[in-house]
């Protein structure tokens, strides 16, 4: 009994040294990330959370921070918009979980995930960092962290702190100040052309274009836990720069079919549609301009109406 | 199963739980299954080895001990060590032949053949031969119980990795199992918290440098080469002693004691001694079995060094069947006997010079001899020989100026990583150098306060669970004499 009770000791010492050093780091000092583009995560999950009226729920990466104009959406299509899009780097594991936080009868998800994401860790990888640095000490976020970034987080979590301790504040079009804080929506102006280098700003190749196993296996689940709550999910094409794609055009639509056909969710976007020229993007292949903001919203308030979402 | 998992943890609570609540006559039996479960747990087609070397050597104990006869003995005992020869060494021979026949002209291929080395199988195997061993020397009686014979060869604790056991020291413990005893068991607790610091921060830390710079060898200059090859002596020693520790402190928690495999083989102060605190379950294995059967040092003293040369020359060849471990066992014999030969000399000249060879300082210096001698052995070790004999040019065109490297204290990543690495590997070596006097070192941690104690136990357990974390630092949940 005392060598069980000694045991248990050090089992529940450990624990708690192991979970204050944890909450520790994450939590104190708080806010010190609270000017950056990635902790924007925290309002918009803010607002997914308080939504309980029909809401469209947009899954991606910055596609959607930097390519929708979300009054524009609510005002064509009646519902509140819930848009998760911010940054590619967090993985699309993160924001596909996260959404799932207030998913109601009604409510319509859109994924618009940017590519990549078919191919064997394209689905499963993630920034643990960047994650950390967007829901920093938001305790409840961290709930929503799939169990396979648990490891990365952990390990990141060291470095997070002496992070913390040395952050300066962030400004510009990649912080908090370029989005309006009670509708997550961009406000900073972007009325310039993109200048393209493909050295700089890399290429699109969707040659031998495949759907990897566990992405097929997770999005699954995803559709069922959707419709399971009396909402609908669809695929959405994300923006982007024409000049960046390397592979035929054709290959877009065979990923389109595939995807439908393997994953059983509706692809309702044409994607080749969406490859923009560089008048409609700003500084990055998956970036809108102003005008390319637009011309998505519009587009995809279309494609939305076409397929009987929206009226 | 793998000590550093938690399918081991599950597994070892339940076992313990089991085993104290099971009657001391049938513990054995829990023994025997954990320790298949264990074993085969993730390819139960290990067993079939398992199965194999316990019916060899348990009919081979049953005519041992009925003819006594040295012919049985020799038979079932190579019988047994054949099938580790099978597994070891035939594509060794295979790609030896090849090479030769390709080399004389001939043209003659032999297909390698798809073995696959069971792990720990020169562990069981060595551990099973002392069984016969003891049966012809009446170190120990016959045992008819199969299934109590069979828990002795399959002993969990140390199937993977040693320390190698006796018969007539462990199957007593088996059969005859002590009741639990709450100080042994907190032993057994330190131990194996200490075998796991050993493993995921000191190993860990020093593997991650030796690989570093053996990995990618063109881009460090010759002082990184002393750096990797110090490093690799640290971290063996500490890979190798966290997986005893372990396993003792398992076994202690069972009531059982197993021996020590290492006793600061760094602190000696000849290449012999260190051979007699390194291992040292291995070198009694090869001393009972081997050594004295040749004559030991019974036949005058070209036949001991010719012996100690045939010892090493087997050991290498345990290590593996590959040259460099040959070459590494060879130079070790090589170093060894010139250590013994010119020892009166040395002695001679210490008399003459009017020094005492006891004294600190000359204590510290041969400490120092023979950490080099070793360290430089260990190069042939870890590499193939071209490779080994490119690092020791390297390292002798070492100068001075190649001290004042910068990046030396980025060695670990960045310079805080470094910093901890020396750190810990300095804790370990105190820590080690203490444990000389294990009992006197449990004796004063176990005479402060509980709380105390578990306090610096769980503050250890902290830090290696968060060390498993860290990425750059992947823990290699293997350890390195599983290979062996």
């Amino acid at each position: 009994m005392k060598f069980i009770r000694y045991v248990l000791g050090i089992i529940i010492v450990t624990f708690i040294m192991f979970q204050s050093v944890v909450f520790g780091i994450i939590c104190f000092p708080k806010g010190k990330f609270n000017t950056y583009y990635n902790s924007l995560i925290q309002e918009k999950f803010k607002i997914l959370k308080n939504t309980n009226v029909p809401k469209i729920i947009i899954v991606s990466g910055s596609t959607s921070a930097f390519g929708l104009d979300q009054k524009m959406l609510e005002d064509s299509s009646g519902y509140k918009v819930a848009n998760l899009g911010l940054h590619a780097g967090f993985g699309h594991l993160f924001p596909s979980e996260l959404a799932k936080a207030n998913i109601n009868k009604g409510d319509i998800v859109l994924l618009g995930y940017e590519y990549g994401w078919q191919e064997d860790m394209g689905f499963i990888s993630s920034g643990a960092d960047l994650i950390m640095m967007g829901i920093d000490d938001n305790i409840e976020m961290y709930k929503y962290l799939p169990t396979s970034i648990w490891k990365n987080c952990l390990g990141y979590l060291f470095d997070f702190a002496k992070l913390k301790n040395t952050v300066i504040p962030a400004s510009g079009i990649y912080s908090r100040e370029a989005f309006d804080p009670k509708t997550g929506q961009m406000t900073m102006a972007r009325d310039y052309e993109m200048e393209y280098d493909k050295e700089v700003y890399g290429t699109v190749d969707l040659s031998n274009v495949y759907l990897s196993q566990n992405s097929i296996d997770y999005l699954k689940n995803f559709k069922k836990y959707i419709e399971k709550k009396g909402a609908s999910v669809y695929f959405i094409a994300p923006p982007l720069l024409d000049e960046s794609v390397i592979s035929d055009p054709k290959e877009f639509t065979k990923l389109k079919e595939l995807e439908e056909k393997e994953v059983g969710i509706k692809y309702i976007s044409d994607p080749v549609k969406y490859l923009y020229p560089k008048k409609w993007m700003s500084n990055a292949i998956y970036h809108c301009n102003s005008i390319g903001e637009e011309k998505r919203t519009e587009m995809l308030i279309e494609d939305m109406k076409n397929v009987g979402i929206i009226k | 199963m793998n000590f550093l998992s938690l399918t081991f943890m599950i597994f070892c609570t339940i076992f313990l739980l089991v085993f104290f609540i099971v009657p001391k006559k049938y513990r054995y039996l829990v023994i025997l299954l954990g320790s298949y479960i264990f074993y085969g747990y993730g390819n139960p087609s290990v067993l079939l080895f398992l199965v194999v070397t316990t019916l060899i050597t348990y009919i081979g104990g049953l005519l041992i001990d009925k003819k006594k006869n040295k012919w049985i003995l020799l038979l079932f005992f190579f019988l047994n060590i054949s099938l580790l020869l099978l597994f070891k060494y035939t594509n060794f021979v295979i790609l030896n032949i090849n090479s030769i026949c390709n080399k004389l002209g001939y043209n003659i291929f032999i297909t390698e053949k798809n073995l696959i080395l069971p792990i720990g199988l020169s562990f069981y195997i060595f551990q099973s031969c002392t069984y016969l061993t003891s049966i012809y020397r009446n170190k120990i009686k016959l045992e008819k119980n199969f299934l109590l014979y069979a828990s002795f060869v399959s002993f969990f604790p140390t199937i993977l990795s040693g320390p190698i056991q006796k018969a007539h020291e462990l199957l007593p413990q088996i059969k005859n199992p002590s009741s639990f005893n709450y100080e042994e068991a907190k032993k057994g607790i330190m131990l194996f918290i200490w075998g796991f610091f050993e493993k995921v921060i000191v190993s860990t830390n020093l593997s991650l440098i030796v690989n570093k710079i053996y990995g990618n060898m063109a881009n460090y200059n010759n002082i990184f080469y002393i750096i990797a090859a110090v490093c690799f002596s640290l971290y063996i020693y500490a890979d190798f002693s966290s997986y005893s520790d372990m396993a003792r402190g398992i076994s202690k928690i069972m009531g059982i004691n197993i021996n020590k495999n290492f006793n600061n083989p760094y602190l000696s102060t000849s290449t012999s001694e260190f051979w007699n605190r390194w291992h040292i379950s291995l070198n009694e294995w090869f001393i009972d079995n081997v050594y004295i059967p040749l004559g030991g040092n019974r036949k005058g003293k070209i036949r001991k060094y010719f012996n100690v040369l045939i010892i090493f020359f087997i050991s290498g060849l345990w290590h593996g069947a590959s040259w460099n471990f040959i070459f590494w066992g060879v130079i070790n014999g090589i170093i060894v006997i010139l250590g013994q030969i010119i020892k009166p000399l040395k002695d001679y000249i210490y008399k003459k010079i009017k020094v005492d060879q006891k004294i600190e300082s000359i204590v510290y210096v041969k400490r120092i001899i023979v950490f080099i001698l070793i360290s430089f052995t260990w190069i042939f070790f870890q590499n193939d020989i071209n490779t080994a004999f490119i690092i020791l040019k390297n390292i002798g065109q070492t100068k001075m100026i190649n001290l004042f490297e910068p990046s030396i204290f980025e060695i670990s990543g960045n310079v805080l990583a470094t910093f901890i690495t020396f750190i810990t590997t300095l804790i370990f070596c105190k820590i080690q150098i203490k444990r000389q006097d294990e009992s006197k070192l449990f004796k004063k941690f176990n005479s402060q306060p509980e709380l105390f104690q578990i306090l610096i136990l769980s503050f250890v357990v902290t830090c290696c669970v968060f060390a498993t974390f860290i990425p750059n630092a992947e823990v290699n949940t293997q350890f390195l004499y599983f290979q062996f």
